[in-house]
Order: C-alpha cells, then sequence, then structure tokens
C-alpha cells in the first residue's frame, strides 16, 4: 500500500508496487480489465474484485456512511477494506448487470441489493468520503470508446480522478505520460503516480492549514473568476483565500458536503479535501491560466522561452518532463507546492516574466493539442472552442483517428 | 505552410475571431439607463457565436438579421459612456474572394438633460470595385474609394428598425433627428446634422484585409494599446503571417 511509500516520488518509474483494484458487476469484464492493465504495469498488484464481493465492499461502505451520519464511529476492517487498501480504484460506470453478466455465487443477492441501479459514480462518492482508497477512476460514463470532450469540462465537478472508457483503461499513456503513443489526453492525470502524490500531501498538510499555503500562492482573491468560485460552492473570492483544508472537506462543490458532527476520522476528511482541492486546481483554476499555468500553455503563451524553438521536437521535449521539482523554464514563477499537489509542473501566472522587448509570437510557433499532449503548426491543428472561462477557452486538437471529438459544433471552421 | 491572403476565406475566418474577441471582452452593461433600454431592441449575439456559428453562415449574409447586434465595450474617457452598436454586411464569395465587407458602428450615449439617446453613425467599408458596364455606360467605370476606408452616416433604416431613433418608421429616411420630441429640438442641431456629409470625405484606412479592417474598427474605438491587449495574445491572431500580419502591426505595434 502506497501508504508506507516515500512521499514526494520524482519521475514515473515506480519501484513499489501500486494495489490496483478493478470493481465491475461482471467478473468476466472485470478480469479481462485487470489483465489488460497488468500488461502496462507488470510490477502493480492487479486485482479483480468480483461481483460479490464488489457489493459487499459496496454494503459496508454505505454502512460507514451511516454511522458517520449518525455521529458514530465504525469499525474499518470490513469488506470495504479491500478498498481502502487499493492505490487505484477502478470502478464500471453502470453497475446493474446485464442478463448474461457473470455474476457468480450470490445466495444473498448482494449484487441485486447492493450494486443493480448503481453507477460508478456513487460508489466513487462512498469510496472518496469513507476509506482510504488512492485514486479513483471510472470507465464508461457517458461513453463506451475513445471521446474527447471538446468542452473540456463536462466531467470537471466528477468525483473521479479520472473518467477513461473500456479501450482508454490500457493506454500506457494514461498510467505513464512518457510511454504515450499518439491519443493521450492532457487533461489526464499520470495515473501511476497519482497516489503517491495525495499521500505527500496528506503527509505534508492538516485540516486547519488554509489552501493558499497548500498552493503557495499567498492572497489571489482579485484574480478569481466567478466561475473559480461558483465551483468551490463559495460566496466570493475572500470566502475562497480564507478555505482550509476542513473547508474544502464540508464544501458541497469539490469536497463533499461532509457536516462537521460528522464522525469520519480526521485522515479521511483530510484525503476528501486534498483530492477535492486537487481537482478543483486541475480542472477549473489551471485551465484557465489565470493563478496557475501548466506548461504547455506556458510555453505556447511564451514561445521565447524555449530552448531551440525553431525545432517542435523541442517543445514536446520540455512537455514530455512531469517533473514537479525541476523547472525547465521561468523557474523564478515555479510553484513547487502547487506543482506537487496536482502531480503536474505549475507556474503562478502573476510571475512569468514579461515579454522581453522584440520578441514576439511566430507564425511558425506551433500549437499545443490537447489530445495528443504534443505541438503542432497552427494549420496542421484543428482549433475548437471550449467552455471554460476567461481569456483561454480557444484550444486545438490534433484528431486522431479512431477517436470521437464531441461535441461537434465547438469545432472552428 | 499557408498564408491567409486579402479577403479570402482564411482572412474572412480571421475577421470574425476579432469580431468574436471584441464582443466577447465586453462583460460589463452599459452605465446608463436610458441606453440599457435602448439597446433592449436590438438582439446581442455572443462572442461564441461570432466565433463557431458566424463563420458557418452563407454568403452573403447582414448579421445583425441573422444573429443579432454586436455590442462593445463603452469608449474609454467618455462621460457620459458611449456605447458602440455594430453590424457587418458580407458580400458573396466568388472565386473564393469576398466581394465586399462593411462594418457599420452606431456610438451611443445618453443626451441627459432631453432624456433621450444620442447616437453617431460611422460605417467602415471594404475597397470600392469598379462599376459592371452598363448599356449606356460600357467602360467600367473606376472607383472612388479603391481602398478600405470609413465614411458618417446619419441614419440607419436599412434592412431594420432605425437604431438611431426608434420613433422613424423602418425604411423612412431618417435625418439622425428624434422628431418624437418635436417641442424639444435643438433647430441649430437639425441644420448641422442635414450638413453632414455621408459620402464625403472617405477616410482612406491602412487595413488591406478583413481582419485588418475589423480590427481597424476595434483600434478607432480603444486605441493601440487595448487593441494590443485584445488582440495580441490570440492564439490565431499571434502566428498569423503575410498581409493580415501586417494590418495588425500598423495598428498595434509589439514594442
Amino acid at each position: 500500500m502506497v501508504h508506507g511509500r516515500t512521499c514526494g516520488v520524482e519521475g514515473l518509474n515506480v519501484a513499489e508496487r501500486l494495489n490496483i483494484v478493478i470493481c465491475d458487476d461482471d467478473d468476466i469484464r472485470a478480469e479481462d480489465w485487470a489483465i489488460r492493465v497488468r500488461e502496462q504495469l507488470p510490477h502493480a498488484s492487479v486485482q479483480s474484485l468480483g461481483a460479490v464481493s464488489f457489493a459487499r465492499a459496496v454494503r459496508d461502505l454505505k454502512q460507514r456512511m451511516s454511522a458517520a451520519k449518525a455521529g458514530e464511529q465504525s469499525p474499518h476492517d470490513d469488506s470495504a477494506a479491500v478498498v481502502d487498501r487499493a492505490d487505484v480504484l477502478v470502478l464500471d460506470s453502470d453497475l446493474t448487470p446485464d442478463r448474461d453478466a457473470h455474476v457468480g455465487d450470490d445466495p444473498d443477492d448482494l449484487v441485486g441489493t447492493h450494486l443493480a441501479s448503481e453507477l460508478g459514480a456513487e460508489v466513487a462518492y462512498l469510496a472518496r468520503a469513507y476509506s482510504s482508497a488512492g485514486a479513483i477512476v471510472v470507465v464508461n460514463e457517458g461513453a463506451k470508446q475513445s471521446t474527447f470532450d471538446l468542452t473540456l469540462t463536462k466531467r470537471s465537478d466528477g468525483i473521479a480522478d479520472v473518467y477513461v472508457t473500456d479501450d482508454e483503461l490500457d493506454n500506457p499513456g494514461l498510467w505513464d505520460p512518457s510511454k504515450a503513443d499518439e491519443y493521450r489526453p492532457w487533461s489526464w492525470p499520470a495515473l501511476a503516480s497519482l497516489p503517491a502524490n495525495i499521500e505527500a500531501a496528506i503527509a505534508r498538510w492538516k485540516l486547519t492549514d488554509p489552501v493558499t499555503k497548500a498552493m503557495g500562492l499567498g492572497d489571489f482573491s482579485a484574480e478569481l473568476l466567478i466561475g473559480q468560485i461558483e465551483r468551490l460552492g463559495q460566496e466570493d473570492a475572500d470566502s475562497v483565500v480564507a478555505m482550509t483544508f476542513e473547508d474544502v472537506a464540508q464544501s458541497t462543490g469539490f469536497g463533499l458536503g461532509l457536516r462537521p458532527k460528522e464522525r469520519s476520522p480526521d485522515a479521511h476528511r483530510l484525503r476528501v479535501a486534498v483530492c477535492g482541492l486537487r481537482r478543483w486546481l486541475d480542472r477549473v483554476v489551471v485551465p484557465e491560466q489565470n493563478i496557475l499555468i501548466d506548461l504547455p500553455h506556458l510555453i505556447q503563451r511564451n514561445p521565447w522561452l524555449v530552448p531551440d524553438r525553431a525545432k517542435i521536437p523541442a517543445w514536446d521535449a520540455l512537455v514530455a518532463s512531469w517533473s514537479q521539482a525541476d523547472p525547465p523554464v521561468a523557474p523564478t514563477a515555479f510553484n513547487p507546492l502547487a506543482s506537487q499537489l496536482l502531480g503536474r509542473a505549475v507556474w503562478n501566472a502573476r510571475d512569468v516574466p514579461a515579454r522581453p522587448a522584440g520578441q514576439r509570437i511566430q507564425p511558425t510557433d506551433p500549437v499545443f493539442c490537447e489530445d495528443t499532449s504534443t505541438f503542432r503548426l497552427l494549420e496542421a491543428s484543428s482549433g475548437f472552442l471550449s467552455d471554460l472561462q476567461g481569456s483561454h477557452a480557444r484550444r486545438f486538437i490534433s484528431r486522431v483517428p479512431g477517436v470521437t471529438y464531441s461535441p461537434t459544433a465547438r469545432l472552428m471552421r | 505552410m499557408t498564408t491567409p491572403q486579402p479577403f479570402d476565406s482564411a482572412d474572412l475566418r480571421l475577421m470574425w475571431r476579432v469580431l468574436s474577441l471584441w464582443v466577447g471582452d465586453n462583460t460589463t452593461p452599459p452605465a446608463s439607463s436610458l441606453v440599457r433600454a435602448r439597446l433592449l431592441e436590438f438582439p446581442a449575439v455572443s462572442g461564441t457565436d461570432l466565433e463557431l456559428t458566424a463563420p458557418r453562415l452563407p454568403l452573403p449574409l447582414t448579421l445583425h438579421s441573422t444573429m443579432g447586434w454586436m455590442i462593445g465595450g463603452s469608449l474609454p474617457r467618455r462621460t457620459p459612456p458611449v456605447v458602440p452598436v455594430a453590424t457587418l454586411s458580407v458580400g458573396a464569395l466568388k472565386d473564393g474572394v469576398v466581394q465586399d465587407a462593411t462594418i457599420r458602428v452606431a456610438f451611443l450615449t445618453e443626451r441627459h438633460e432631453e432624456g433621450t439617446v444620442h447616437a453617431e453613425g460611422w460605417r467602415f467599408e471594404s475597397p470600392e470595385t469598379p462599376t459592371e458596364p452598363t448599356p449606356t455606360v460600357p467602360e467600367p467605370t473606376p472607383p472612388a474609394h479603391p481602398y478600405c476606408h470609413a465614411q458618417a452616416i446619419h441614419g440607419w433604416t436599412r434592412d431594420s428598425p432605425c437604431l438611431l431613433h426608434p420613433p422613424h418608421p423602418e425604411g423612412e429616411h431618417c435625418d439622425g433627428v428624434d422628431h418624437g420630441l418635436e417641442d424639444l429640438i435643438d433647430r441649430e442641431r437639425v441644420r448641422a446634422k442635414l450638413a453632414t456629409l455621408t459620402s464625403h470625405p472617405a477616410f482612406p484606412l491602412t487595413a488591406k484585409t478583413l481582419t485588418g479592417l475589423a480590427a481597424t474598427v476595434v483600434a478607432t474605438m480603444y486605441g493601440s494599446q487595448p487593441t494590443r491587449r485584445l488582440l495580441g495574445d490570440d492564439l490565431d491572431l499571434s502566428r498569423v503571417a503575410g498581409q493580415i500580419r501586417e494590418d495588425l502591426d500598423a495598428l498595434a505595434p509589439q514594442a
């Protein structure tokens, strides 16, 4: 279990064994997924939880929830302990068994009682709030084959750390960006190292710590956009800046609306808060580029920062490094604390050096393609208008064959 | 790398981009309640629609009759606030080239002492082309303004209610004066308005492209620095080469 792992792991050569638990209402599909993930991560422990065992775990997560809401504490050596031990928890979206699903022997109809009509998103909520699972993945929510969301916001309120489709689960780039082949959305986290990032943040911060301290930013209230405030369930910018991790855990935005009198252990509340803050930053703050900005968008807007600027492979090489401690450009603006929390390098937008005199963007400077996480010349890419707030809603893709891009109305002519 | 040519479809697409950035940048409602009330009569087009929908519209088109009016941010340092409202007419695409384009802008401001809205209008046009031969004039006539140019307008009744003075029925000639307030008309001002020349002078503009024409409209309203801030960081506009680049640099030179 990653809890015993050295925190702040750099790079993506994960030496220790990740414990990956795959849950579905169909035993055969779960095992198929497990086989495919093992091929990508031969050193990981990959376990497919049979439908009945999964139903038992969901039952006990619900019991933990009931106990917490009644102000009681429940033992955690129940059937949901398998979820506690998961560094990465993979959940199918639709947990109602098909007619021909392989459920296994279920004399107490646990599957019918606790899985049927449940959604992976609901189990993700239970796992996030009432277990110590690491990263959470939901598979096949809204789409069953590779679909790139041109709004860039469709799942941004979702509680899972990443949403993928069946055919993306064994995309090597999902687990390790350095192994990306062609299709590798920039919005995906580096999944194999995400659990360690979460644990490092949990070890570093307390519930009473202000989130601004975790972001290493000071007062950024003047820069917040309305959507960034509202998505965190806050009234105004000042209340965002004043939030503690406890406030995030209790918020209805990216927290889980945990009531103060819920008797969840502090460690669970902190985990909820850390994961929620990470998701808010990753999905709502960084994409808007007004407070924090990540590497590809930083160099796209400031191409003079790129050594060997005339060669597109030099741009790709810069972005291929997911180091969170060693900034390849603009070191004075680099934000190590936020980078470690996010698991991707980010810079403070306000500290990015001004454009040097005589420098400008050139027609030969490439643009960043959000679907492949690579750079291409403007005319070799396709523009789209996302739903992001602020001045940087305009983005680009390369259009990988076999991938659906939706909704097509967002594509620029 | 393909460089957009003046008035081709790539130039047209970037023109929409400029206009969408201008409209999208305006999030502040007009300060004047009278102007706000006037604008309620004119549905506004969003920056998103200019970005995504407008480029798909077939040509020729008149923007306000298909999608709405472009309402921009108040002009700087003007009291009372002056609000620009614009529409766009684009001619047919022939052999891959847009035949003509006109951006019409009305500047609305409250005339507080009269309790009315005052408006001045300008049009920004693409170069005129030689007139087609006719039986009586077999030779094509050279255009008076073979360059992008700007001219005043004092009325606006074509194809819409009068933007300047609603009391005028649609199609009726407008002299730029609100005759609904007959008792309050400033006769001197009426005479001054009648003296406004709408064909001359025609001010030549440096723009040679559709994108440059749209950027010129923005620059005339807000000046060079705000124009550079609005357009300079745009992913497409910052990477364009050729005549469009020259047009943009002439308006908002990089330091």
